[in-house]
């Protein structure tokens, strides 16, 4: 596989949210509204990136400095390893987000340091980063973060538009416009990933 | 046993280096992030007191006890604000506090301001976390036309009038989250209540209700 497939399989043909189903809890909370949808998606990329890399690195130091045995032994303590390096950037993530961006991190909330138990990180990290280059595992995160984030900013456009009759915070229909409540509330999410998922199924099957 | 010891060595040092970069960053950003929250909070205060000039902060001491009753050191902490409108702190124009309130889903955080006889002069939440959509929109402050919650239906109300819609009051309370409003109209009463007595504020003669 060439780097630009990397990239690219995240974004449409194994994107996180659509296709591997990867990461949905945090997609159906903060999809209320585009800008949620952006700063996740924004912090997500960022812890993304941060691990594959550093991730990468760590098997490649080890696969240097140490034996073939001593590789398997490994083995045996990559998820906590995993864990630290993940939990480390998501609480780097947390600290910068409410230092500089109080507004923002607010209206994420428990959602930014909950990016720990995000799937879609341990995930790449145990099944990319892991087994893969550095170049590769930065471009397969940078993919799957992106396309993390066109995914909730998909379903975050479509919730905000019917809901509160926004984009972006903008006003768009005027004063008389009664907002469908149901569609920023839990129940939206579902409908509106479902929707989305019944689309991209539907297209598939009319390629074939 | 030889393997135990090195994994443990090779985790403890990811570990440690974990804990230096989290320590150096903790540092860099602490400052700022109090920061970010007293300027909430002197936002807040601008907000609803838009005529003071200085608001000094009247502030408790709290003992904190250990279990056997000792006090163990005193904690401070701001009771409420007070808001001259001079610079030399001469002409006292009211109060400021702030008011704690359950709501649906979070606690919500609000900074009232009142006049020196006990009229709210306006109302900012300064943190919820309800419902989006409908217990979130208390912050808003919309001008008050009569049949829609809005931050401003606050102003000059007293003690007594603090009460929602539902419960035979005056608050218009938000389409679907009485909770909330609920929450934030019953917090600002007790709070004023429990200030009455420490503001040197007239105590009205209660009507009482048939």
């Amino acid at each position: 596989m060439t780097l630009v497939a990397e990239f690219i399989k995240g974004i449409y043909k194994e994107n996180p949210v659509f296709r591997l189903a990867l990461g949905l809890c945090p997609v159906l909370a903060v999809s209320t509204s585009i800008s949620n949808a952006i700063g996740m998606g924004a912090a997500t990329t960022f812890v993304l990136l941060s691990s594959n890399t550093i991730i990468s690195l760590l098997i490649l130091f080890f696969s240097k400095i140490l034996s073939e045995e001593g590789q398997k032994s490994i083995n045996k303590i990559r998820i906590p390893m995993f864990i630290v390096v993940i939990a480390s950037f998501v609480t780097i993530v947390e600290m910068v987000m409410s230092a500089y961006f109080p507004a923002l991190s607010e209206s994420l909330g428990i959602f930014i340091p909950l990016i720990v138990v995000n799937c879609i990180i341990l995930g790449r990290a145990e099944g990319f980063a892991s087994k893969n280059s550095l170049v590769f595992s930065v471009m397969d995160a940078l993919g799957m973060g992106i396309g993390f984030t066109l995914a909730l900013i998909a379903i975050a456009a479509f919730r905000e538009l019917l809901g509160s009759g926004q984009l972006l915070g903008v006003n768009l229909f005027g004063g008389d416009y009664k907002p469908v409540l149901l569609m920023i509330l839990p129940p939206g999410a579902f409908l509106v990933i479902g929707l989305y998922l019944g689309i991209l199924h539907w297209l598939d099957a009319r390629k074939k | 046993m030889h393997n135990v010891i090195r994994l443990s060595i090779i985790l403890a040092f990811i570990t440690l280096i974990a804990a230096f970069v989290l320590a150096e960053i903790y540092n860099i950003t602490k400052p700022r992030i109090e920061e970010q929250k007293l300027a909430k909070t002197q936002e807040a205060l601008k907000y609803v007191l838009p005529d003071a000039q200085s608001l000094p902060p009247v502030k408790k001491k709290i003992p904190v006890k250990d279990g056997k009753g000792n006090t163990l050191y005193e904690r401070e902490e701001i009771v409420y604000y007070k808001a001259y409108s001079d610079q030399q702190e001469q002409n006292l124009i009211g109060y400021a506090f702030k008011a704690y309130g359950t709501g649906y889903s979070s606690n919500i955080e609000t900074m009232v301001g009142i006049d020196t006889i006990g009229r709210i002069t306006h109302i900012r939440i300064i943190s919820q976390k309800e419902t989006p959509g409908l217990g979130a929109l208390a912050e808003n402050s919309e001008p008050f036309k009569g049949k829609k919650w809005s931050t401003q239906q606050f102003i000059n109300k007293q003690i007594d009038d603090l009460k929602v819609d539902k419960d035979g009051g005056t608050i218009v309370s938000i389409t679907g989250a009485t909770i909330t409003s609920r929450a934030i109209t019953n917090s600002i009463k007790a709070k004023m209540q429990e200030l009455t007595g420490e503001l040197d504020i007239p105590i009205q003669e209660t009507v009482e209700e048939d």
